[in-house]
C-alpha cells in the first residue's frame, strides 16, 4: 500500500471521525496495519510537525491532528502489538512530581512513537523513583516534562537522581528554557514534540 | 560604580552593587519593567539593551563594545564593570497610569447592620493585576467613594503560580506582602481619605476579597502549599489588625477576608456566589470569571459544583506580540468585514501601542465571519495580501491592523497567527472547564438557563464576539447576565451587614470542587475547543449556521 492520500490528509485536518473510518475500513480489507501507520498516519504527524517548525502550523492545529491521530492509534496498537517490530530505541516519558499536566507530554510521546520509538509512558506526578524503575526497565532516554514553574525546580533532583545511571535526560514544557536545561546538567532539551524528537535521537547519538 | 538607564529620551544614574539585576537597577532608576514570570529567566518580557560594559548574563560574561548593542533579559543580567549604559525599549515597560479598572458594582439589597454602627469601613478587591477600595459610611451604609490602582506585586510576576514560586524564600513573601499593602493599599486609602476629607483614625474596619493565593500573601502567609498538588492552602479564613499588617488606618481596626471556598476558588467567588444569590436561582446557572484562573460555579437544585480553569493571561494581553492591559493606549474594540477597514477604539488617547484582550477577541470573531480566519486560527493570507495588510513577523503571517503613522510607538501594531493561537488555548480551556463542569453534574450547555459573568474583563467584552469565538456558549445573549465587580460588592456587604459572615461561611462548604485533570472529558472538551468556535459543531448552531 502507497499513502493513503484520504487517511493522510483527515490526520494534518484533525477529522477523527473520518481517521477512524479509514483506518477500520483499511484493518477490515486486511491492510498490513504496519503500513497504514508507517505510510499514512506517521507522515502525516511528521508533515504536521514541520509545518509547525516552519511556522506554519501553532500548537492549536497540532492538537487537534494529534486527537485525531490517537483515534487511529486506539485501532491500530492492539494489532501493531500483536505483530512486534523493531523500535529505534526505548524511552519513558513523565510529567514530574507535583504536575498534572499532559497534553504537551503526549503529543510529545506520540511524536516518538511515530518516529519509531519505544514509548513508556509513566504519566504524570513522577517522582525520581518512578523514572528510576524506567531506566532499571530499559529506557536509554527519560524525558521530564513541567508545565508549573512551581514544579519546574523537581526536574534537577530528577537530573541528579539519574547520574551515572547512563540514561540520558531530556526536558522540556513551556516554562523550561534552554538555560535552565543547561543549568541543571540535563543532556537535551525541546521546546516543541518536533524537536523534542531531534533533540532524543541526537541524545542517544542515532542520526536524525 | 554608575550604570546609566535610558529610557523614552531621559537618562538616571544608579549604583550598581554586586549580584543585583539590571531588573532591579532599572525600577531603582523609576521604571517599571514588565517581569510576567517574575524574574526567572522565561517570559522575555523583561528584554533591554546593553550598551558599552561589561555584564554577566545567565553564567556567561560578554564585553559589549561602544556603539554596539546587545539585547538580553534585564532579570538575568548583572553589570561587572564600573560603568555601563542600559536602553529599555518601550515595550518593556509596564505604563502604571490610565488603566480601565473594573470598578463598578452593584450591592445587593441588604439589611443595615454593620459590627461597628459609627466612622468608615474600607472594602477591597485584592486583585492578582488591579486592586479595588471602596470608602463606606458605617452609619449610613453609602458607599462614599472608589479608586483602584494595580497590584504593585506585577512589577515582580504576573501570574499567581509565579508568585507562588516566589514566595519560596521568605524574603520575598515579606516583599510581596509590602507591595500590596504598602505599595498598593495605602495609597489607596490616602487617596479615599484626601478625597473625601475622612480622617485615618475614622477607619475601623476592613473586609478584604481576593483569591486564595492573593489573601495568603496579604495575611503574610506563605502560599506555597497552593503551588503543588494536592493544593491545600494553609488557611480559607483569616483576620488581623491594622497595625499588624501595616495598614495604615486606625491600629487597632479589624481586618478579614471573605472565606475562601479552596486553593484555587477563592473568596472573590464567594462573594460572586453571594452577591448574585447563585444557589437561589431557577434552573442550571452557571457564575463564570473570565480571567487568568477562569474560575466558575455550576448550580442546579441547590447543588453546586466549581472549578479554576487556568486559562492564563492571554486575555491580558500576555503573550501576545502586541499585547497590552486594558490601560491608556491599548485598543480595545476592533469592528471590519472582508474590506478589512479595521474600526478602532483606543482608551484615553488617540494612537494605540498594542491591542488588550476585549479587542483581540474582536478582532478574531470579525476575522472568522468574514473568512479571513478560518476553524484553525489560520489566516487567508491572499486576503490580507490584496488589503495590503500583510506582514510577516519572525517568520510568522501576521495582519497590520495600525500602520507606523498612527502607532504610538512608531512601528505597525499587528496580530500574528502565533496571538491567534495563544487566544484559542485561553478560550479553550475557559470552555473545555464549562463543559466538563456541566458534565460532572450530567447536564450540557444547552441546558443552561442563565450564565452570570463576574469579574472586570467579562464588563468591557463584546459577548456575541465572544461567543462567536467559542469562548462563551451559544445560548442567546438574553440568557447572560453581567454583574461587574462581585468581589467587592462581597467585601462591601461584610462590612454593611454583619450576618454575611456567616453566610459566607455556610456557602464555602456547599461546592464541590472538581480537579479538571482527574476527569474523563476534560482533554478532549480542550482539544475541540481550540477550533473556531469549536470542533463539536452541535454546541454552536447558530454561528455555524450564519456562516
Ligand atoms: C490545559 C491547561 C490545564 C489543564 C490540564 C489538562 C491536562 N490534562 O494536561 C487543567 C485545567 C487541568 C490545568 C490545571 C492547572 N493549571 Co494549567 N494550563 C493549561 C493551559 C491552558 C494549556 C497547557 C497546554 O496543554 N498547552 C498545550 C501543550 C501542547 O503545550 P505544552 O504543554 O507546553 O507542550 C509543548 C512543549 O512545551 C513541549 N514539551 C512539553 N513537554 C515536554 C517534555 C520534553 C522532554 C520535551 C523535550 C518537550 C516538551 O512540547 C509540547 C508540544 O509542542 C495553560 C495556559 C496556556 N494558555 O498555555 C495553563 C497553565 C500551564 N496552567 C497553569 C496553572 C496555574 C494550573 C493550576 C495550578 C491552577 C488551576 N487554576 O487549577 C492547575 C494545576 C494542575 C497541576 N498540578 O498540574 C498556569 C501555570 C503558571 C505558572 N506560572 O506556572 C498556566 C500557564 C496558565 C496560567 N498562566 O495561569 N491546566
Ligand atoms: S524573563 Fe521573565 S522577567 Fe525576565
Amino acid at each position: 500500500m502507497a499513502r493513503n492520500e484520504a487517511l493522510f490528509e483527515a490526520v494534518i485536518k484533525g477529522k477523527r471521525p473520518d481517521v477512524t473510518a479509514i483506518v477500520q475500513q483499511e484493518v477490515d480489507k486486511g491492510t498490513n496495519v504496519a503500513e497504514i501507520l508507517m505510510e499514512s498516519m506517521i507522515p502525516a504527524m511528521a508533515e504536521i510537525g514541520e509545518r509547525f517548525s516552519r511556522n506554519e502550523a501553532y500548537v492549536p492545529e497540532m492538537l487537534i491532528a494529534a486527537r485525531a491521530m490517537q483515534a487511529g492509534l486506539d485501532i491500530l496498537d492492539p494489532l501493531l502489538a500483536a505483530a512486534g517490530h523493531e523500535p529505534l530505541g526505548k524511552v519513558a516519558i513523565g510529567t514530574v512530581k507535583g504536575d498534572l499536566h499532559d497534553i504537551g507530554k503526549n503529543l510529545v510521546a506520540m511524536m516518538l512513537k511515530g518516529a519509531g520509538f519505544e514509548v513508556m509512558d509513566l504519566g504524570v506526578d513522577c517522582d525520581v523513583d518512578k523514572y528510576k524503575d524506567a531506566v532499571a526497565s530499559g529506557a536509554q532516554a527519560v524525558l521530564l516534562s513541567a508545565l508549573l514553574t512551581t514544579t519546574m525546580p523537581y526536574m534537577k533532583e530528577i537530573v541528579e537522581g539519574l547520574k551515572g545511571s547512563g540514561a540520558k535526560v531530556l526536558i522540556g514544557g513551556a516554562p523550561v528554557t534552554k538555560e535552565y536545561a543547561d543549568g541543571i546538567g540535563a543532556d537535551g532539551y525541546a521546546d516543541d514534540a518536533n524537536t523534542a524528537v531531534k533533540a532524543t535521537k541526537a541524545a542517544l547519538g542515532l542520526a536524525a | 560604580m554608575a550604570v546609566i538607564i535610558n529610557f523614552e529620551g531621559r537618562s538616571v544614574a544608579v549604583e550598581s552593587g554586586s549580584d543585583r539585576s539590571v531588573l532591579d537597577l532599572a525600577r531603582e532608576a523609576g521604571w517599571h519593567i514588565d517581569a510576567k514570570c517574575g524574574g526567572k529567566g522565561f517570559c522575555a518580557s523583561c528584554n533591554v539593551l546593553l550598551g558599552a560594559g561589561h555584564y554577566r548574563v545567565f553564567a556567561e560574561e560578554i564585553e559589549v563594545l561602544p556603539e554596539q548593542r546587545r539585547e538580553v533579559l534585564a532579570c538575568q543580567t548583572v553589570v561587572l564593570s564600573e560603568t555601563a549604559e542600559i536602553f529599555i525599549p518601550r515595550s518593556s515597560v509596564i505604563a502604571l497610569d490610565g488603566a480601565r479598572i473594573a470598578d463598578e458594582m452593584e450591592i445587593p439589597e441588604h439589611t443595615l447592620n454593620p459590627r461597628f454602627g459609627e466612622g468608615f469601613g474600607i472594602a477591597v478587591d485584592v486583585g492578582t493585576t488591579t486592586v479595588v477600595a471602596a470608602l463606606v459610611d458605617l452609619s449610613t451604609g453609602k458607599v462614599v467613594s472608589r479608586e483602584s490602582l494595580y497590584n504593585q506585586q506585577i512589577l515582580k510576576a504576573d501570574d499567581v503560580v509565579s508568585r507562588i514560586s516566589l514566595c519560596d524564600d521568605d524574603a520575598n513573601l515579606k516583599i510581596l506582602q509590602e507591595l500590596v499593602i504598602e505599595h498598593t493599599l495605602n495609597p489607596l486609602i490616602q487617596k479615599l481619605c484626601a478625597g473625601t476629607g475622612t480622617d485615618k483614625e475614622q477607619i475601623v474596619q476592613l473586609a478584604v476579597s481576593g483569591n486564595t493565593v492573593m489573601m495568603h500573601i496579604f495575611f503574610g502567609v506563605s502560599p506555597v502549599s497552593i503551588g503543588v498538588i494536592p493544593f491545600k492552602p494553609v488557611s480559607l479564613t483569616f483576620e488581623s489588625i491594622a497595625v499588624a499588617l501595616g495598614i495604615d488606618v486606625k491600629p487597632d481596626a479589624v481586618i478579614a477576608a471573605v472565606p475562601a471556598i479552596s486553593g484555587y476558588v477563592g473568596g472573590d467567588i464567594t462573594s460572586d456566589i453571594f452577591v448574585s444569590n447563585l444557589w437561589n436561582q431557577n434552573g442550571l446557572t452557571v457564575l463564570i470569571d473570565i480571567g487568568t484562573n477562569g474560575e466558575m460555579v455550576a448550580c442546579h437544585a441547590g447543588q453546586m459544583t466549581a472549578c479554576a480553569t487556568a486559562a492564563g493571561p492571554a486575555f491580558e494581553g500576555a503573550g501576545l506580540l502586541h499585547g497590552a492591559r486594558a490601560a491608556s493606549r491599548a485598543i480595545d474594540t476592533i469592528n471590519y468585514d472582508e474590506t478589512l477597514q479595521f474600526e478602532l477604539t483606543v482608551i484615553g488617547e488617540p494612537y494605540p501601542m498594542g491591542l488588550c484582550g476585549s479587542a483581540i477577541i474582536d478582532f478574531i470573531a470579525c476575522g472568522f465571519r468574514c473568512g479571513l480566519i478560518n476553524a484553525y486560527g489560520r489566516y487567508d493570507v491572499e486576503m490580507l495580501k490584496a488589503q495590503d495588510c500583510h506582514e510577516t513577523v519572525c517568520g510568522m503571517h501576521a495582519c497590520i491592523l495600525v500602520d507606523t503613522e498612527q502607532s504610538a510607538t512608531g512601528e505597525t501594531i499587528t496580530v500574528t497567527e502565533h496571538d491567534i493561537a495563544e487566544i484559542l488555548k485561553a478560550k479553550a480551556a475557559i470552555y473545555a472547564g464549562l463543559k466538563t463542569l456541566l458534565a460532572e453534574l450530567g447536564k450540557t450547555v444547552q441546558e443552561i438557563d442563565c450564565i452570570i459573568l463576574a469579574g472586570g474583563f467579562a464588563k468591557h467584552i463584546n459577548l456575541e464576539n465572544a461567543v462567536t469565538i467559542g469562548l462563551l456558549p451559544d445560548i442567546g445573549i438574553e440568557k447572560y447576565k453581567v454583574i461587574g465587580n462581585g468581589s467587592l460588592a462581597g467585601a462591601a456587604l461584610a462590612l454593611l451587614d454583619q450576618g454575611t459572615g456567616q453566610a459566607y461561611l455556610d456557602i464555602i462548604d456547599k461546592p464541590k470542587v472538581i480537579t479538571l485533570n482527574q476527569t474523563a472529558h476534560f482533554t478532549n472538551y480542550f482539544q475541540e475547543a481550540l477550533a473556531l468556535p469549536n470542533l463539536d459543531e452541535s454546541d454552536f448552531p447558530n454561528i455555524l449556521s450564519n456562516h
